[in-house]
């Protein structure tokens, strides 16, 4: 346990024990749970804190590793990641409050415990690092070079990933459909632009960037190429099996596409 | 388990007959030879190679105990270390000797008990100690006198633990399966009182029988455990060396076979005591009852089978169709050679799924058997079971049988249909796939450790080189890779870091990526082994 949250701990011990001692002013009842309240949210507030910073860290190392970026840049880009957290995490403290008001009304103070404690894992799994607060300093903290540098890098980390995942789908394709091998080099590139168009939308289906890629949904993306094209290289019969190929992934293609074009909007307005 | 009537006894000592499983049928000579053989070599790799290893950390522990200098210590060690290789060698002498009658008996599933027998033998206890001899003698030559009687009390401090230690874990051991016996026992009490309708006074007279089939159960199985501390008494190369607390405490010594013999010597006391009690008609009304439920249970795994049927894994990668396409596609074969191999194909399928229906029927028989017995044969739960609302997997040696039955069935229908020049660019293409799905098991776990750790583009490029050597070891084929990837999704293709050269991973990475990988090696640990089972596969 570090020390930020065995403060924490403390802090709500103290409002448990304060909400009994007699040597106290006897606060009321409702005092005595906005207290606990009180401590409880720091505690969820902090390990929010904590978990989103992880990914920020690793992003900020990356950037490091792509640019080899001088000591005192790298402090302040560090201090803008706990600034974009602050602020991502500024949402859900309000939801958490509108959240937990309705659940603990008439509870006691150590019921109130239980309740928030329960509720600590639906917040907070939102990225930072589409925080203005982010995005703004890591253009001005880098120069152009070093910003056109660290893109690069992260560029060809996703076209590598979006290859290898393609690669993938045309192995599937290729033995749901029973496609021949010239059909095959020309269902690649079609397969290669789904994978690069939608593999970031998957990630809502795979436990976020770091989650861990459910097969069955990524053959959705097969349904990524366009229709006209695939079915000028398949007979009627392999385009039955195409989209058949696409499996359980078929049931969640509408949503894909509904997130793609909500990413690309957001895109859109911050170049 | 025990059950109070025979026709249970019967169907548990039916489901736990190795004899009349498939594989114990007759073999010949020479591939009782060759079994016995390659199940030796897989003994010896398995649990006898280390005794070389034993032998020498043993000398290496004397040399420590009596701070020897290191040339004493290496002097040590290399007279001790020929005696690891006797070792060996004496007991797969044995081996090769004992499997051939025993593996035609048995199939190719050998237990504990099973070889217990040969561990205890004459030949097997007198090779041992003519081995420990030359040990004694070897350490006689090489330590100094005061170290030599300083050694033979050490182990006979050693021996005294041991003892002990054995002589709880049996006790401990005993005591336990007294314990479940008597639970089991008193399931089938409350099972039977409903079933009859019987009141708890009538019941009670039963209380006596239940002790005395715990009694009969312990003492069948007694011997069991007796002979199994009697072989670490004689193991003294495995047990001199070892740490016996978790014996002593806990009991953990290996398991006490002989449960089937001892399961159906409990029974014969319990069903006498139970044929005393029951009246003509109340023995005919039970009978009735009990063979309605066997019935019930019987449909209950026919159906269930057949919708796991779908779902076998063999099967999932198993698409006639999908294949021949492919292969018409690859090899140029018009529509009436391709009509032809999936005609063969499907008629060997239902040849396969009748084999492996009736052996999962079976499989599943056991199973919904043993977990009524843990229920108390409650029948709400196999009102459960009969609705579908309860989860039984298939068994992994009726799943491989089958997918083996297909692969022979592929290649027949190949064999019939292809000509010798199109089964030879057939098998070409296939190594190329082969080489090909290594390339995109490499692709993808590069691609799942670059999401994590966030390499750098000549990083991930050296990576890749790393990747693909690795998985070049598994080259798999298409329908396991494919296997893989759904059973435990694309992301734990990462588990392919275990297989690489992981000093070279660690010069490609920084210090914050190589503190990352701790974490993503162990996340992924207990899927290499999965990932390794790929290697070889052919289907």
């Amino acid at each position: 346990m570090n020390l930020n949250a065995l403060a924490l701990f403390f802090l709500v011990g103290t409002a448990l024990l304060a909400a009994d001692d007699p040597s106290l002013p006897a606060a009321t009842g409702t005092e005595r749970t906005q207290n606990v309240i009180s401590a409880q949210l720091s505690i969820i507030l902090s390990e929010a804190r904590e978990t989103q910073m992880k990914p920020m860290q690793r992003t900020i190392g990356d950037i490091t590793r792509a640019t080899h970026l001088a000591e005192d840049r790298l402090k302040l880009l560090h201090i803008a990641a706990h600034g974009a957290v602050d602020d991502n995490i500024k949402p859900m403290r309000e939801r958490l409050l509108k959240d937990a008001e309705a659940r603990i009304k008439g509870l006691p103070p150590n019921a109130v415990v239980n309740v928030l404690k329960g509720m600590r894992d639906r917040y907070g799994s939102t990225s930072a690092t589409k925080q203005p607060l982010w995005i703004e300093s890591v253009k001005s903290l880098l120069t152009s070079e070093e910003l056109a540098q660290w893109q690069r890098v992260v560029r060809e980390r996703n076209a590598y990933r979006s290859r290898a995942y393609a690669e993938l789908l045309i192995l599937h394709v290729r033995k749901e459909a029973g496609l021949s091998p010239e059909q095959t080099q020309k269902m690649r590139p079609l397969l290669e632009k789904a994978t690069s168009d939608y593999l970031p939308d998957l990630s809502m289906w795979s436990g976020g960037d770091d989650g861990d890629m459910y097969s069955g949904y990524l053959y959705a993306l097969i349904l990524g190429a366009p229709e006209k094209e695939v079915r000028a290289v398949l007979t009627p019969a392999q385009w039955d099996k195409w989209r058949a190929s696409a499996g359980e992934g078929g049931e969640i293609w509408s949503s894909i596409q509904s997130a793609h074009e909500r990413r690309l909007k957001e895109e859109s307005l911050n170049p | 388990m025990p059950y109070p009537s025979p026709i249970f006894a019967v169907l548990v000592l039916l489901c736990f007959s190795r004899a009349l499983l498939p594989g114990a049928e007759e073999k010949t000579a020479a591939e009782l030879a060759a079994a016995a053989d390659t199940f030796a070599k897989s003994y010896e790799k398995n649990w006898l190679s280390d005794y070389t290893k034993r032998v020498t950390g043993f000398a290496e522990e004397i040399a420590e105990l009596y701070s020897l200098d290191e040339v004493a210590k290496k002097t040590l060690i290399e007279a001790a270390s020929p005696l690891g290789r006797a070792i060996t060698e004496h007991w797969m002498k044995l081996y090769r000797g004992y499997y051939a009658p025993h593996l035609k008996l048995w199939g190719e599933d050998t237990y504990w008990d099973d070889y217990l027998p040969l561990c205890l033998s004459p030949e097997a206890i007198a090779g041992q100690r003519e081995l420990f001899a030359q040990w004694e003698s070897m350490l006689k030559a090489q330590l100094k006198p005061q170290h030599y009687a300083l050694w033979q009390a050490e182990m006979k401090t050693r021996r005294e633990w041991r003892v002990r230690a054995r002589d709880a874990a049996v006790k401990i051991q005993l005591d336990n399966i007294a314990k479940s016996v008597r639970q089991d026992f008193d399931k089938q009490l409350a099972e039977l009182a409903s079933l009859l309708q019987f009141k708890s006074e009538r019941i009670a007279v039963l209380k006596p029988a239940v002790d005395a089939a715990v009694q009969a159960h312990v003492a069948s199985r007694r011997p069991a455990a007796e002979q199994m501390a009697k072989w670490c008494d004689e193991e003294f190369f495995r047990y001199a060396t070892k740490s016996l607390t978790a014996w002593e405490k806990e009991g953990k010594m290996g398991s006490i076979m002989n449960q089937p013999a001892a399961d159906k010597a409990a029974s014969l006391v319990f069903d006498a005591a139970l044929k005393k009690l029951l009246t003509p008609a109340e023995a005919a009304q039970m009978h009735e009852l009990v063979t309605a439920k066997k019935q019930r249970i019987n449909k209950a795994a026919k159906s269930l089978a057949e919708s796991l049927l779908d779902g076998m894994p063999s099967r999932g990668g198993w698409r006639v169709a999908a294949d021949t396409d492919i292969l018409a596609a690859e090899l140029g074969l018009d529509s009436a050679r391709q009509a032809k191999i999936t005609a063969h194909f499907k008629e060997a399928d239902k040849a396969i799924i009748a084999t492996w229906l009736k052996a999962t029927e079976s499989y599943l028989i056991q199973r919904i058997n043993e977990r009524m017995a843990r229920s108390g044969n409650s029948d709400d739960l196999l009102k459960q079971i009969e609705a579908g609302r309860y989860g039984f997997g298939t068994s992994t040696d009726d799943d491989e049988v089958a997918v083996k039955a297909k692969d022979e069935a592929w290649a027949t229908a190949l064999k019939t249909t292809l000509t010798t020049d199109e089964i030879l660019r057939w098998e070409t293409l296939q190594k190329e796939q082969a080489e090909a799905n290594s390339q995109l098991l490499a692709h993808i776990a590069v691609a799942e450790l670059d999401r994590k750790l966030l390499l750098l583009t000549e990083q991930r490029d050296k990576l890749e080189v790393l990747a693909i050597a690795a998985a070049k070891t598994l080259a798999p084929d298409t329908a396991s890779l494919q296997e893989f990837l759904r059973n435990y999704g694309a992301s734990y293709s990462a588990a392919l870091i275990h297989g690489m050269d992981a000093k070279a991973v660690d010069a490609i990475l920084d210090k914050e990526q190589s503190k990352s990988l701790i974490e993503i090696k162990a996340r992924y640990d207990g899927y290499w082994s999965s990932m390794q089972r790929l290697k070889g596969k052919k289907r």
